[in-house]
């Protein structure tokens, strides 16, 4: 996971731009070499390959009734067969896990900042906010639908109400991880809480905000799928209780199979985004360029 | 006091630069420092040598102005600026660079805090990585630095708060013992070059002889009991800061240690 950057001398940013392509190259170069990154991309292809090809065996031989288990091929043709309806669907609750999402980490960052700032907020809150995490999503849906109607706003903030909890909580965290002794300096230096906030939370808190970021993108899209589910006119959510009523198996396993790849789309975006905000992660650690 | 009256002139004539006088610090409700006087002049490093529970981190937190004395008062060049944090500089044992930040943002951060303009603070920091022996890591990240450049450069962030009074609560403590070595004979120098005036607290009575030009004794005169705690003695280091290297190993420092460890009882 770790790009390993060689030293340069210059401003870190701008080295670190500079250099990613050669970093990559360099990275590269040694996935061939080393038999470790070699194992970490068979193994898991080997897995797949062998659930696929058994699941395959076990149809095709009538192990269990094609009615019940299409097999991996007649999922395959009905994703190509459907693949611009699956693409429209898809589209549309892409949308509202994205909005969702937007709305629970701008809600999750305002909430954490607040309970950052004032103690009161975090006594009042935070066993509301732990509070909310516990009512069963399935519940809360139908009601979003009774209050809200068909379109799109109850699916994002169904969206919303599920990603923001593991924002908020991470954050808080990492807002608290910051050594009491970088506040004490600071306040020597008169910083204000913005500017500790600003230089010293928020990097801080970089690390386990992603590791959030990551729990609610997969929360997002099925988050949104289920509220699709209890009331909507498209979306995966919507395609995917029809052909169930229909007896599609093999458009349902295509759909589950969309599903899938949009919540690890959605983990791969914050991956990166992960790696270009956190610039001091690719360094190399340890390294002694002067000894003294 | 009068010196409160004189304001900023009232300490010139004898070059006090921190003066402070009859300090009472308590942790709730225990006393922990009772009438503590001393004061910095101009130019000098006053070493602070306590037992630890002796307060001595307490007493410094106080004179960085980041907790209110229960009585007494810390004047800075005549100023009184008890339980005013951001007067005079601060530096810990523990570097406390930001990780997440390049070493040119970590030591250029007191001056950002101040709100120079990033362009111009980062010129300012540039211009003093050679004279602190870190030309080159400019845009590298804490992490890929040895301790003995971290402290460096937590050092030239601490030079960057531009005050004339330093506070160091021991600053080599966490280094091995050559680094330490290394960097005490380096800080010497730099604080002759830069021309500070700086307090320094250490339980290491052979650091304080080896760098103080007068080094303070923070003890208890109840015995058995670290706290609460006042300045028992004071012992003079006569020593050019050019000759330390010879000193430390000459009788004469053996001598103030032995005094030294007498006054911490």
């Amino acid at each position: 996971m770790v790009d390993r950057e060689k030293r340069g001398e210059g401003p870190g940013r701008l080295r670190a731009k500079a250099s990613a392509g050669a970093a990559g190259l360099a990275a590269a170069r040694r996935k061939g070499a080393r038999p470790d990154s070699l194992l970490r991309w068979t193994a898991p292809t080997l897995t797949v390959l062998f659930v696929l090809v058994a699941w395959q065996a076990a149809c095709t031989f009538e192990v269990v009734p094609s009615f019940l288990l299409p097999s991996p091929l007649d999922v395959a043709s009905a994703l190509v067969d459907d693949a611009p309806l699956l693409a429209s669907h898809a589209l549309v609750t892409l949308g509202e896990a994205l909005a969702g999402l937007a709305c629970g980490v701008a809600a999750g960052f305002l909430l954490a900042m607040a309970m950052d700032r004032f103690t009161v907020v975090d006594k009042a809150l935070s066993p509301l906010v732990t509070i909310s995490q516990t009512i069963p999503t399935v519940a809360i849906a139908p009601l979003l639908v009774l209050w809200l109607g068909y379109g799109m706003l109850p699916k994002v903030l169904l969206v919303a109400l599920t990603t923001f909890f593991p924002i908020t909580v991470s954050l808080a965290s990492g807002f608290r991880s910051v050594d009491p002794d970088v506040i004490d300096l600071m306040r020597t230096m008169n910083a204000s809480w913005w500017q500790m906030f600003r230089f010293a939370k928020l990097p801080a808190a970089a690390d386990s905000f992603f590791a959030g970021l990551r729990i609610s993108a997969t929360y997002a899209v099925v988050g949104a799928v289920v509220a699709e589910w209890l009331g909507g006119f498209e979306g995966l959510g919507v395609y995917m209780t029809r052909v169930r009523k229909s007896y599609s198996y093999d458009q349902m396993f295509a759909v589950i199979f969309i599903i899938s790849a949009l919540s690890l789309l959605l983990m791969g975006a914050v991956r990166v985004l992960e790696r270009t905000c956190m610039p001091w992660k690719r360094v190399e650690k340890h390294e002694k360029p002067h000894s003294f | 006091m009068t010196e409160s009256h004189t304001h900023k002139n009232g300490d010139q004539a004898s070059q006090v630069r921190l003066r402070v006088s009859r300090l009472e610090l308590s942790w709730g409700e225990e006393a922990v420092c009772r009438d503590v006087s001393f004061s910095v002049n101009a130019g000098e490093l006053v070493c602070l040598v306590g037992r630890s529970g002796s307060g001595k981190t307490t007493l410094f937190h106080a004179v960085a102005g980041l907790t209110v004395p229960d009585g007494g008062s810390i004047l800075l060049d005549g100023r009184d600026v008890t339980g005013r944090a951001g007067e005079v500089s601060y530096m810990l044992q523990k570097d406390l660079l930001l990780p997440q930040h390049t070493i040119l943002e970590n030591v250029a951060m007191p001056l950002l805090i101040a709100k120079v303009p990033r362009k111009q603070a980062f010129a300012t920091a540039r211009a003093s990585f050679a004279t602190f022996g870190l030309e080159g890591t400019e845009g590298l990240y804490p992490s890929q630095l040895s301790g003995g450049m971290r402290q460096r450069a937590a050092l030239l962030r601490t030079y960057l708060m531009d005050n004339n009074v330093v506070l160091l609560d021991e600053p080599f403590s966490a280094l091995d013992a050559l680094t330490r070595k290394d960097l005490q004979a380096w800080f010497l120098a730099m604080l002759t070059e830069l021309d500070l005036s700086a307090m320094l607290v250490t339980h290491d009575v052979d650091e304080a002889v080896a760098m103080a030009d007068r080094v303070l004794v923070l003890g208890s005169q109840t015995p058995g009991a670290a706290r609460p705690s006042t300045i028992v003695g004071e012992v003079e280091v006569a020593c050019p800061r050019s000759d330390r290297a010879d000193f430390v190993l000459s009788s004469e420092a053996l001598a103030l240690k032995k005094q030294v460890i007498a006054l911490l009882g």
